[in-house]
């Protein structure tokens, strides 16, 4: 179970885990509830998630697309490691998601 | 990202990385002075070696480190495909981002906290010029790339995609899967990611964030396409072995199908030899020329940074060696372990013979294990040398100052341990060369001399041991200035000072706190330097020499062993001890037999010398230096008795217990037919005999008197505890075979300990004068030094004599009244010169005695003498007047002692006047008073051959040199010259030659006389037209040719 709480009036959620194919079955429920409760913006506060694997790739950039499509602007991403950071900078990611460590 | 933490992987790539930098500094001081003239090659390699570090750098997180290497490189590249010419300017910012680069790589850890934006943003304007060239001359072009289903992925500028091409790599596009191709395949898109950074470069990539759909899809069904612009040398059948995709997902991109032109010409691609950790790099060519870079940049580079902070030498704990060594090791090894099995066979069955086998070869496996675990500790010199080329371009650079670095010999190799501690002396001296030796340009051009300073660093074996040489053509030590310095600052008296030799003064430079340098400046001038040089090479057992001449320049050179742990060596008694003595130092052995004590063993004030082939050479003892009782083993009962003979050269010393016991017959008989004395020496013991060792303590030589000479070996050198430390005469000591333990004598040390430096200096001078003497005196003559009577010392000239045999007495025998030897079948006429002159006589009485043989009226003769003493080249002044009398012609001092000057030709003539008339006889005759032009500057030598020339009948005229002879030629009429070589004003080759020039004289007999023998002076002679070459005083062979060019 991640850990959601409203900050300024954004909602944060933190998976706390990997995000790694056996995880994401439970992220993209959580996500996919708030972008349909209406979340505008997401901020995903990656502390204590030392990887991220294509499974966890593919959800966050299908949240991603499912919140622009719902009308919302993006997911931020916070307190990236820095392996994270450099593989999305790598794949160009970083065009799509705004990253803040 | 995070730094991988694998100790060992970060630790072969910082290795690696220093490696691939160790080689860039000397690259890229290479790249400069090619200039425009681009080596592509040399640049590839540059930019091989940076690409590699910003690629493991990448891989392991060292952000900070693949940063400035990717600038670098993209600067490098611009550079590679002549965008950009590599000025100073471009090499220094490169120089220094790299400096920057290799103290990251040394604390890895910390690197990424750095500011590098220094160095980076330096990197970048250095790019610039080049960028917007490139802009002005090519309108930029958009190209888009994809693959055949999705055309247009990729949309990139012409440069950059012709920069992803260059240095041969193939371009291509990747389309992963990230569900299919990676998890699927059990990787993580960081791995993948970080293999392609590894393997290539990444220029641009995608993922088609459409394609992966949404929330809502179905997850299991998801699809995250990822595409991938990649740059690399592998070629694609490969590729898709090596990162796991199949290759239908690799697309190659082709140069030529893209729209627009390639600039440049595609590199081929060179197979990049990743170095294995026992390889060693190829020597690198013996010489090599770093020029001046211009000197214009010198100001902006001096103001923007300091110069390069003085690296010392880091001391690595690994060592790379060649891998032949290694397998000659495991030989090594077996044949050890086979020895060792056949020992113990011997042992156990004890085997003599076996044993003594085993001995043999375990001999020789050790020697050559030894010899080979050295070499691999051997590391070529040049590994310092290159690094110098840097520190002299930087600090002439800032100090504004024009120099060629000239290096030879990188290749002569060194002990591992004495390479790192040479590294910060040499340093140190290089610096002082530049920054003291060689002057500004200007003033340079001002004293005549090139703008450019020549600074050269050399290597070579000489002598078992590595000679470093440090020469430069700058000022010189000014000796006046350090003479003030040392006086000012109250380092010693001026009596002292007065005392030394430009050498010694020189030598001040290594005083401790001492400085010449105006002020302390960052460069050197710190008063610390020199001594400490002096020290630590003093403490690899190096020697270290300073030859300087003011306003010509200076050569410091650097003495050092080869290896320091095991040593060949002399070994020496004294007393009841062994010494050892390095072979290094060992110049030759001397035997001085009794007999010749006397006269080669002297006294100059009170020290003792000894004459070497004509060179005085300072002598110590060494029971004094050492404070050993002296002893001396009695012959017949073989004890050890206290020798108390106080003068080594007065033989009569006050006990001599052997005096009285007169030498038994037997014994005599038995020894060597040299030993054999004459009746006045027989009081004298054999043993008396010196045994001298001369030895080499840097610039000079010294005798050193031990007692018996036994074995050269090789020892191992045991340093001296701390206790011992202040002890001079000891280098340090060494376990022999028997268990015992010999001291190794410290030849530098024991010549400081007996003031010896003082002596030499006075031998010095002392030679010295001779040597002027030489110079503004006579003509040099080679002469037969021998003894007649006892005390009485001649003079032959060698050329006139053909041979010396040595004659036993009972052979003489008395043929009318005159004795005579068999010889040669024949019958030797003997003569003594005191039948004729007043002189000593001879001991007839001795067993044996010398005859020097010589021609004389178509005959040989011979002269008999006592001893043969020495032979040498001189130029006394012979005294004519003193000691002339028939059968003397006169006297010089040779050897302090009055000499005299044997007249062979008047001993014979006199006791036998018949013969005169003989051998003047066909003269005579056909003289007929010709005219013979004597040109002469000697009046010795001048009144003899006028003498000669005259008793036979001739009309001599005389010359005092080539000016007057030729002023002779023109108002007389001559017949023939006879002249001398050496002459002031106009030489004898000059004259020959200006009278073969002559139309009048060209056939004119031209007879030079001379009293040198050699074969370069007589084929000088005949080069300027001499017609025969003669010895002065061979009144012979002059006659006979006189009647030879002028009789018939």
């Amino acid at each position: 179970m991640s850990y959601i709480e409203r900050k300024d009036g954004i909602i944060v959620i933190k998976p706390g885990v990997d995000i790694i194919a056996s995880q994401c079955s439970s992220l993209q429920d959580e996500l996919q509830q708030l972008i349909n409760d209406g979340e505008k913006k997401i901020i995903l506060d990656l502390q204590d998630t030392r990887m991220i694997d294509s499974s966890g790739i593919g959800l966050l950039i299908a949240s991603r697309n499912s919140l622009l499509d719902s009308g919302g602007n993006e997911i931020e991403l916070i307190n990236t490691s820095d392996e994270i950071r450099g593989l999305f900078t790598a794949m160009r990611l970083d065009h799509h998601f705004t990253i803040t460590s | 990202m995070a730094m991988i933490d694998d100790e060992e992987t970060l630790l072969a790539f910082v290795e690696e990385s220093k490696e691939h930098m160790d080689g860039i500094e000397t690259d890229l001081l290479a790249i400069e002075e090619d200039g425009a003239d681009i080596d592509s090659e040399l640049v590839n390699k540059v930019f091989r070696a940076v690409h590699s570090i910003k690629g493991g750098a990448g891989f392991l997180g060292l952000d900070n480190v693949k940063e400035v290497a990717h600038a670098g490189e993209n600067l490098l590249n611009m550079v590679r495909n002549g965008e950009m010419v590599p000025t100073p300017e471009l090499i220094t910012v490169l120089l220094e981002a790299f400096d920057l680069l290799n103290s990251m790589l040394n604390s890895p850890a910390t690197s990424n906290d750095v500011d590098i934006s220094e160095q980076i943003s330096a990197l970048k304007n250095a790019l610039k010029p080049a960028l917007s060239q490139e802009e002005k001359s090519t309108p930029t072009n958009e190209i888009g790339l994809g693959t055949p289903d999705a055309p247009n992925l990729f949309t990139l500028d012409s440069l950059d995609v012709a920069l992803s091409f260059k240095g041969g790599n193939n371009l291509y596009i990747l389309v992963y899967d990230l569900i299919e191709d990676i998890e699927k395949k059990d990787k993580t898109p960081l791995e993948v990611v970080t293999e392609l950074q590894q393997t290539g470069n990444i220029v641009d990539s995608k993922v088609d964030i459409e394609a992966v759909g949404k929330l809502e899809d179905d997850p299991g069904e998801r699809r995250v396409p990822f595409y991938v612009l990649f740059a690399t040398i592998m070629e694609g059948d490969i590729l898709g072995t090596f990162i796991g995709l199949d290759d239908s997902c690799i697309h190659l991109i082709s140069p030529e199908s893209l729209t627009q032109p390639q600039t440049g010409e595609p590199i081929p691609v060179k197979e990049e030899a990743t170095p294995t950790s026992v390889e060693t790099t190829p020597p690198e060519p013996a010489v090599s020329i770093s020029a001046p870079p211009a000197k214009a940049v010198a100001k902006d580079i001096a103001e923007k940074k300091k110069s390069a902070p003085v690296k010392s030498m880091a001391r690595d704990s690994s060592l790379r060696v060649n891998v032949k060594i290694l397998d000659n090791l495991m030989t090594l090894a077996g044949e050890l372990v086979l020895t060792r099995n056949q020992l113990v066979q011997a042992v156990s069955s004890q085997n003599k013979q076996g044993i003594d086998t085993v001995s043999q070869r375990l001999n020789m496996v050790t020697s050559e294990l030894q010899e080979s675990i050295m070499s691999t500790r051997m590391q070529p010199i040049g590994n310092i040398f290159n690094k110098f080329k840097r520190v002299v371009r930087d600090l002439s650079k800032s100090l504004s100052k024009e120099i060629n670095l000239i290096i030879e010999g990188e290749e002569v190799e060194l002990d591992k341990t004495i390479i790192e501690a040479i590294g910060d002396p040499l340093t140190h001296l290089v610096r002082n060369s530049v920054d003291h030796g060689i002057e500004q340009p200007e003033t340079r051009v001002v004293n005549g001399k090139d703008a450019h300073g020549l600074l050269r660093l050399s290597a070579y074996h000489e002598g078992g041991q590595v000679i470093i040489a440090i020469k430069d053509d700058g000022a010189g030590i000014n000796t006046e200035k350090l003479k003030e310095k040392v006086l000012s600052q109250n380092l010693m008296e001026q009596s002292q000072i007065d005392a030394m030799s430009t050498k010694e003064l020189a030598r001040l430079i290594f005083m401790p706190g001492l400085s010449t340098a105006a002020e302390v400046t960052d460069v050197s001038g710190r008063g610390v330097g020199m001594d400490v040089v002096n020290t630590n090479l003093t403490e690899l057992g190096g020697i270290i020499d300073i030859d300087t001449a003011m306003g010509k320049g200076t050569t410091i050179t650097i003495k050092l062993p080869l290896t320091l742990a095991i040593i060949p060596s002399q070994i020496i008694t004294c007393g009841k001890e062994r010494f050892a003595i390095p072979q290094v130092n060992l110049v030759e052995l001397v035997r001085i037999p009794a007999a010749q004590v006397k006269e080669r063993i002297e006294k100059i004030g009170s020290a003792l010398v000894m004459r070497l082939r004509g060179e005085l050479l300072p002598l110590i003892r060494l029971t004094d230096a050492l404070g050993i009782e002296r002893v001396y083993i009695d012959s017949l009962t073989l004890e050890e008795k206290p020798d108390r003979r106080t003068q080594i050269e007065d033989r009569r010393g006050i006990h001599r217990e052997w005096d009285e016991k007169p030498i038994q017959e037997n014994e005599e008989n038995s020894e060597p037919a040299e030993e054999r004395r004459q009746s006045s020496e027989r009081r004298t013991n054999p043993i008396s005999a010196y045994n001298i060792v001369v030895l080499s303590a840097g610039d000079f030589h010294y005798g050193l008197i031990v007692d018996r000479l036994l074995d050269s070996e090789e020892i191992v050198v045991k340093p001296l505890g701390g206790h011992l430390r202040d002890c001079k005469a000891y280098a340090g000591a060494t376990i022999q075979g028997d268990g015992r333990i010999a001291m190794i004598l410290d030849v530098v040390g024991l010549s400081k300990l007996m003031n010896l430096t003082t002596v030499a200096e006075k031998v010095r001078n002392q030679l010295q004068e001779q040597e002027q003497k030489k110079k503004g005196g006579e003509d040099s003559q080679t002469l037969l030094i021998v003894r007649n009577a006892e005390d009485e010392q001649m003079a032959i000239p060698l050329g006139l004599v053909s041979r010396i045999e040595k004659i036993s007495s009972n052979d003489i025998e008395i043929t009318g009244g005159r004795k005579n030897i068999q010889y040669r079948g024949g019958s030797l006429p003997l003569f003594n010169v005191d039948e004729v002159a007043n002189v000593g006589m001879r001991d007839e009485e001795a067993e044996s005695c010398y005859v020097v043989v010589f021609p004389i009226a178509g005959k040989e003769v011979g002269i008999m003498m006592s001893e043969i003493v020495d032979i040498l080249d001189t130029n006394e002044k012979v005294d004519d007047i003193t000691h002339r009398q028939p059968g003397i012609l006169g006297s010089m001092i040779i050897f302090d002692k009055i000499t005299l000057l044997v007249d062979l030709y008047g001993v014979v003539t006199t006791v036998m006047p018949e013969w005169a008339g003989i051998a003047a006889h066909s003269s005579t005759e056909e003289a007929g008073g010709a005219n013979i032009l004597v040109v002469e500057d000697s009046k010795f030598f001048m009144n003899q051959i006028t003498d000669f020339v005259s008793d036979v009948g001739y009309t001599p005229f005389q010359a005092e040199d080539g000016v007057e002879a030729l002023r002779v030629l023109e108002e007389e009429t001559i017949h023939l010259v006879l002249t001398d070589i050496e002459m002031p004003n106009m030489d004898g080759l000059e004259l020959t030659r200006q009278i073969r020039a002559d139309e009048r004289w060209a056939g004119l007999p031209v007879i030079a006389v001379t009293s040198v023998a050699g074969e370069a002076a007589e084929q000088r002679g005949q080069e300027a037209g001499v017609d025969e070459y003669l010895i002065k005083l061979d009144r012979e062979q002059i006659l006979s040719k006189l009647n030879e060019y002028l009789g018939g």
